[in-house]
């Protein structure tokens, strides 16, 4: 499990982004972060990765302070050394069980091409892949379906299902809801730099349409003024 | 002129200029940007690089014929037609260099440099071994190669590849160092053999430029890491680079060198610890 003991995360000491918050992630579940532009999903993950210091409280796992060896990131735009193949980039993690041939049927990357001549997908699955490769007992991945294919994206929700049961906890960022709904557990809604509503899979109908409702009410009748003159 | 004649008087010294004048000719070859058109339009594209450059070095060919260094002479047309034959071109290389396969995953930076820099390597090697019998031809070599390969260095690596060592801090810059200076070690070793075989009296420069170019590559490691972020190419990692490099070639400044050694060990623990922490 993963426990949020009152953690608190600025910039620069000044710009508060996350504030207090307090929170428990089973495991063996997949958990969606839900929030606008900027209330703090990406520094989230970061901080639980150690990228980001705390201002405050501590990060736990299984009661203990959650160390990076457990952990396996994906950010959002993955980034690679130059000149060198995808077969070279995977070869770099340690995991002599992994079937790397098998899982890039599921793929389809061509592994003997150097990666600066891979698309922006493409990147992606080869990051998705080392991040299978590490086998971690905690996974994060900050927006992991932008750039896939439906085919892929279809894949990679398998998988995640999947790992799930090999009790591993997963934590995904998403802008779109129902990218979350469709795979999630259980889903943080982050506002105002805390967490504002956190729903299991029985309350997402609700809850999609709460939040839509109230997006959706502050916004319109700006829209409607704007487009009316 | 004066330059060519003075130096053209005896082979000893011809190896310069012929030197310098290749090394020209063929960095010309590499930025000129009309080989596409050249190619496109002309079925014998590479022999009219080949005359242009024969004309380049035209005053160099005269003083060589001047003072009779006939074997300089050929040696620098047969130079020129490699330039010339040399494609120059950016290639898609996937892998399949037999010297790559040879060159282990976990030293990427010598895989990823060698699918540019391997031709300029065996070229510079095959020249130094073929004019070997001149005492400064392997020397200059060495130190050529010794300062391209501080390039292999250039470039910063995502975190997620120093993560994937999974070592400690002063485990992970050890493999670092080791790595870089067995590569050094294997590239510079056939120019060192050879030398100590043809100029035995002069054996003692091997291991000498062996130490320098040694500890300049401990000192570029520690410099990289020093001013790691990743994905980036740090301008102040090149900037101490250089002074670390002018330090040793200058002996004066050798002390410097020694207090920057020192110096950014401790500032490359630091910048690492924050992403090896978790490593024991």
């Amino acid at each position: 499990m993963i426990t949020f003991e009152n953690i608190s995360i600025s910039y620069d000491g000044d710009k508060q982004v996350i504030t207090s918050l307090h929170a428990a992630l089973p495991n063996g579940s997949i958990h969606g972060l839900a929030g606008l532009n900027g209330s703090g999903k990406t520094t989230l993950l970061e901080a639980i990765f150690g990228l980001k210091a705390l201002d405050n409280g501590q990060i736990l796992w299984n009661g203990k302070p959650i160390n990076r060896q457990s952990i396996a990131y994906l950010v959002t735009e993955p980034y690679f050394y130059h000149r060198i193949t995808g077969r070279e980039y995977l070869s770099l993690f340690k995991n002599k069980h992994f079937d790397t041939e098998g899982w890039n049927k599921l793929f389809g990357l061509p592994l003997e091409q150097l990666i600066d001549q891979y698309s922006t997908g493409m990147k992606k699955k080869l990051a998705i892949l080392s991040i299978l490769k590490l086998d971690k007992p905690i996974i994060l991945l900050d927006e992991p379906f932008n750039g896939l294919d439906i085919e892929t994206g279809r894949v990679l929700r398998s998988v995640l299902l999947r790992l799930k049961t090999k009790d591993k906890i997963i934590l995904i960022t998403s802008h779109i809801l129902e990218t979350l709904t469709n795979l999630c557990d259980y889903i943080h809604y982050l506002e105002d730099g805390t967490i504002r509503f956190s729903k299991g899979k029985d309350e997402f109908e609700s809850f999609s349409k709460e939040l839509f409702d109230r997006l959706e009410g502050r916004n319109l009748a700006l829209i409607n003024e704007l487009l009316d003159e | 002129m004066i330059f060519l004649h003075s130096y053209t008087s005896t082979p000893e010294q011809a190896a310069i200029p012929v030197a310098l004048i290749n090394s020209l000719i063929l960095w010309l070859h590499l930025q000129r940007k009309d080989k596409s058109f050249l190619r496109i339009n002309f079925k014998a594209s590479k022999w009219i690089c080949f005359i242009e450059y024969l004309i380049i070095s035209i005053a160099l060919l005269f003083f060589l014929f001047l003072h009779h260094l006939w074997y300089f002479a050929l040696l620098h047309i047969i130079v020129l037609i490699a330039i010339a034959h040399s494609d120059g071109r950016k290639r898609r290389i996937y892998g399949s260099n037999k010297i790559q396969h040879l060159i282990p995953d976990t030293y990427f930076e010598w895989k990823s440099s060698m699918r540019t820099m391997l031709y300029l390597v065996i070229l510079i090697e095959l020249a130094a071994l073929l004019s070997s019998f001149l005492t400064f031809s392997i020397p200059i070599a060495l130190i050529l190669l010794g300062l391209f390969f501080l390039s292999v260095l250039e470039k910063n690596e995502p975190y997620q590849m120093i993560l994937s060592y999974e070592k400690n801090v002063n485990s992970f810059l050890w493999q670092k160092i080791q790595q870089q200076s067995l590569m050094l070690i294997l590239f510079f070793a056939p120019l060192m053999v050879c030398f100590t075989l043809v100029h035995y009296r002069l054996w003692y420069l091997m291991p000498i430029l062996l130490i320098v170019f040694l500890l300049i590559h401990l000192y570029a490691v520690l410099v990289k890491y020093a001013f790691y972020s990743p994905a980036e190419t740090s301008y102040a990692a090149q900037t101490y680079l250089a002074i670390g490099v002018i330090s040793v070639l200058i002996p004066i400044f050798l002390p410097a060198l020694l207090i920057l050694l020192i110096r950014f060990y401790y500032k490359a623990t630091h910048t690492l610890s924050f992403y090896l922490r978790d490593y024991i």
